[in-house]
This record gives structure tokens, sequence and C-alpha cells, in this order.
């Protein structure tokens, strides 16, 4: 079943690390050419190199998904590298508006309920926190998914859009309310924008992954108590890997899926979510 | 490399359909596969198929609403096999008449089939092969992984009607519903084994489930209105799905139910 993605190109955001990263490296198994963008200019360059070691060309663009112009320019760049894009993989996120991918967990973030356990709930947490987190989680798809809608009906080629949004989409998540509703949001736009698309060749899909050991679920991970209590509740009894995800993502990239649009695949372990 | 090399599957309605599709396409990914169906002579084509494709496959004439062939079922896969690695459950009927196969006759008045006028006996076969019947069949093949120790992946055919309702066919979503219900209850009893359990919901599929629909250019377009993409789905794009769900490319999926449904909305 190799090289489901033979010939095809992919832009990938967040492509620097974790679910990013792990799919980018998948996709070039495949036979994919890559576009990473994300904000960490050094990892994405490891994610080139990592595409190119498994035999496959990619580009690193620096790209605030938060921006329009960020975006616009990133597909401007791919097309220019490679003729056109069948494949976005969109998975530039945060967690909490503090968030910086890589950064040390160890050091406090205010928001965790270690802290103070109400700290993060709605009634308290500042409206610069929730912007942040909607912009970069919800508005940030929104701009990356049109940015590359636009290119894929100039060229007139068929598409592929998974937009990685959480389990949270579904869930309640007491002190990242902004998290949640940024994440329901993503699956909210993944089914307008499939309807949206489905005449013109295009399908948009969703990844609600569970707890996954990337550099974002490192601050509850390294917690020897919140990984007991993880380890009991989930039914599969291990966090997912980067790889999980990126199979799910290759699953919904490919022709495989081709009688898919407008759901949201959850690879989670078991995890209810309604 | 297939992505089921060394794997035995059963798959329940392998002789047309959604369920042959299947077993193809296992076959097809290296697995060897036991065909269940009440169709002997086109479950005798299923397995020529699979042969053709350089695998080895065996039929067992299984009526899935009966907890004896069930367990008849599974004695000869583990017979013929010595194990059980994936399930997939696809029999299944449209309506209390339905016979595979056979075109039948559309109701004159479309109240028939409303539940205050349907005969129950319609409501009891529906349920028996739909939704018992993949009760029975799951248990018999998950008795079988979970003394094999070695893990599995069972995948229920439900259907978008699991969620959807579709007036006249109340026995039929009813059913689906359970066995989309069935699987999460199962993913859950059966995760500490390593048994995953998951669940396909195909939209409207060219199947000889549909036939009746599609020849009739009235009633197609009831379908086609519900579905984005503006097409019926293809046997083999579901058998795709059962192929992701059995593969180990879904490693950390249980309990989920996958749409192939064109967009058709599921709420």
């Amino acid at each position: 079943m190799a090289g489901r993605l033979e010939g095809k190109v992919a832009v990938i955001t967040g492509g620097g690390s974790g679910i990013g990263r792990a799919t980018a490296e998948r996709f070039a198994e495949e036979g994919a050419d890559i576009v990473i963008a994300d904000i960490q200019d050094d990892r994405g360059q490891e994610s080139v190199a990592a595409v190119e070691e498994r035999g496959r060309k990619a580009i690193y663009v620096h790209c605030d998904t938060s921006r329009e112009v960020d975006n616009e320019a990133m597909g401007d760049a791919a097309v220019e590298a490679f003729g056109q894009i069948d494949i976005c993989v969109a998975a530039a996120g945060i967690s909490h508006a503090q968030y910086v991918s890589g950064a040390d967990p160890t050091e406090v973030n205010p928001l965790t309920p270690s802290v103070d356990s109400t700290i993060g709930f709605v009634e308290n947490k500042e409206v610069g926190y929730w912007e942040k987190v909607l912009a970069v989680n919800l508005t940030g798809v929104m701009l990356t998914d049109r940015a590359v809608v636009r290119r894929m009906l100039a060229k007139g080629n068929p598409g592929s859009i998974v937009n990685i949004a959480s389990g949270a989409a579904l869930l309640p998540m007491p002190g990242d309310a902004e998290y949640a509703v940024s994440k329901a949001g993503v699956w909210s736009l993944t089914r307008t924008l499939s309807v949206e698309l489905a005449s013109r060749g295009i399908r948009v899909n969703a990844i609600g992954p569970g707890v996954i050991e990337t550099p974002m679920t490192q601050m509850w991970t390294d917690d020897e108590s919140w990984m007991a209590a993880y380890t009991e509740n989930n039914p599969l009894g291990r966090l997912g890997q980067p790889l999980d995800i990126a199979n799910t993502a290759l699953f919904l990239a490919s022709d495989e899926s081709s009688f898919f649009t407008g759901e949201l695949l959850q690879p989670n372990g078991g995890v209810f979510t309604g | 490399m297939g992505a089921l090399e060394t794997k035995i599957a059963v798959v329940t309605g392998g002789a047309s359909g959604i369920g042959r599709a299947c077993a193809e396409r296992f076959a097809a990914e290296g697995a060897d596969v036991v065909v269940a169906d009440l169709d002997e002579a086109r479950g005798a084509e299923t397995v020529a198929a699979i042969e053709g494709l350089g695998q080895r496959a065996i039929f067992v004439r299984t009526d899935t609403s009966t907890e004896v062939d069930n367990e008849a079922l599974a004695d000869a896969a583990i017979e013929e096999f010595g194990r059980i690695d994936v399930l997939l459950a696809a029999a299944g009927v449209s309506s209390g008449t339905y016979v595979s196969g056979e075109v039948q006759e559309r109701a004159a008045d479309p109240e028939a089939n409303f539940i205050v006028n349907k005969p129950i006996e319609m409501w009891e076969k529906v349920l028996a092969v739909n939704l018992t019947g993949v009760m029975l069949t799951d248990r018999s093949i998950g008795k079988r992984m979970v003394a094999a120790g070695q893990g599995g992946a069972i995948v229920n055919i439900a259907s978008a009607a699991a969620v959807v309702p579709l007036p006249g066919a109340a026995d039929y979503c009813v059913s689906k519903a359970g066995v989309w219900m069935l699987t999460k209850a199962l993913a859950r009893e059966l995760a500490g084994e390593k048994i995953r359990v998951n669940a396909i919901g195909p939209g409207f599929v060219e199947t000889p489930m549909t036939q009746q629909i599609r020849d009739d250019e009235e009633l197609v377009q009831g379908p086609l209105a519900m579905t984005p993409m503006g097409r019926f789905g293809e046997p083999p794009e579901i058998a795709a799905t059962a192929l992701y769900l059995a593969s180990e490319e879904s490693s950390f999926m249980t309990g989920q139910i996958l749409y192939p449904g064109g967009g058709l909305f599921t709420g």
C-alpha cells in the first residue's frame, strides 16, 4: 500500500514539531513533496531535512498562521515551488495563550490548575488570552484553509484538506475554555467548508486527537500523577503517538477516503466524546 | 507489503456488496479470508476472487441471526487458519422482506412502512439480522480473540442511518443505531484485551441493497439531495475505510464510527 501520495504536494502548518512533523515524514514516505510552515525556523528546517532524507522535496516557509498575509505568502510559495497544492494539513495550534512550542514546560504556566484550580476559568480569564487562542487555532486554520483552497480552485485540481481539531472540540475543558471553543470552531468550520467545496472536488475533514505525546502535552505527561490518572482512564491505556495521527491524516489525505468529507476522525484510545 | 500481511479476516455478508469489496481488498493487502454468507453461489465467487489474488479463502454458510451458525463460523475459521485477527461484520438487511440480489416491489403507499402500519414481524426480522446478528458474530469471534490473547480488530458495518432518521425504515435505523452503541460498549469491554472495535456508517452506496432506489429515477433524488458530493459511494470506498480500521494504521482508534457518506449530514 506504499506510495499513496505519489506525486502529490502537501502543505503542513505546524510542520516543525509534534503532529505536524510526524505527518510531514509520513507523507514523504508515501511519495509527497512537502511545504513545511511554522514559526520556528530551526525546527522547520529539521522537518525539511527529515523529508529530504526520505527522498522527497521540501521547502520551509516561515508562517504565522494567524495572519492572512503569511498564509497567502505561504500559498504562493507552495505554488511557486511545486506548481500546485493537493493536500493541506492544518496542524498549527497552541494549547493556551502563552504556549511556545518546545519551550521548557517546567516553567510554571500561570494557567495550570496546580497553581489555582479556578485561575483559568472563564470568569477569571483575561480576554486577551481568549483572543490569542482563537486567533491562532480558529481564525488561523480558516485563513490557511482558504489560502490553500483558493489555489486549488484556481488550478482546478482536486484536493484534500485535513484540519487538526481535538477531542476538546466535543468535550468540556474546565480552565481551558478558549482551547475547547477554538477546536469546536475548527470542527464547525470543517463541516461548512466541506459542503461549500463538495461539488468542486475538494474534501475537507478534521481529526480530533486524544492526548498525543507532543511538545504541547509535555506539561501534563511529565507529571506522574497526571499520567497515572490518564492511563487508568484511557481505554487503550496509552498516550497517542504523533504517528497515530499522521496515519489518520494519511488516510484522509489519500484517495482511500474518497467518500469522506465533513467528517471528524478521533484517534484517542477510545475516550468517550459523546 | 500489504497492510494485512499474514492476517486472518472473517467477513460476514461477504458474498456481495460491501462485504465482497472488503473481502477482496483485505486479500489484496495480504489477508486470508473466511467468507460468511447465506448465499453459497455468490460466496463461492468471492472465494474464487480471493484465490485469484493469491490468498487463501473458505466459505462458511452462516445465518448470522443464529448463535449456532456464528459459533460454527468461528470454529471453522480457527480450524482452517488457527486464529482470527480481523472481523468485518457486514451481513445485514434493509427491510424485513429483503433478499440480497432480488429486486423488490416499491410499496404503492409510501406510508405503508411507517411504524404505525408496519407488521411487527418486519421489525423483528430486521433487528434479528442487523443487530442481534452483529452482536452474535462479534462475540463468537471476540471470544476466540480473547482466548488467543493476540488482540484484534473488529469492524461493524452500521450505517449513517444509525444517526439519521429515514421515515419508513425505522427498523433499519434502530438496528443500526444499536450496532453503533454495541460498538461503543464492546470497545470498552475489549480495550484491555487490545481488541479494537469500531464501526462504519456508510451513506448511500452502490450495492444490491440500494439497487431498487438507484433504479427509480424519482426515488434516487432523495439520497442524491442528501449527499453533498452528489453521488453514491462505491463498495471499494467502504472497503478502504474498513482496511484503515482493520490495519495497524488506526491502532489508537477504538469505539469510533467513521462515516464515508459523501458529506451526508449525520448530526
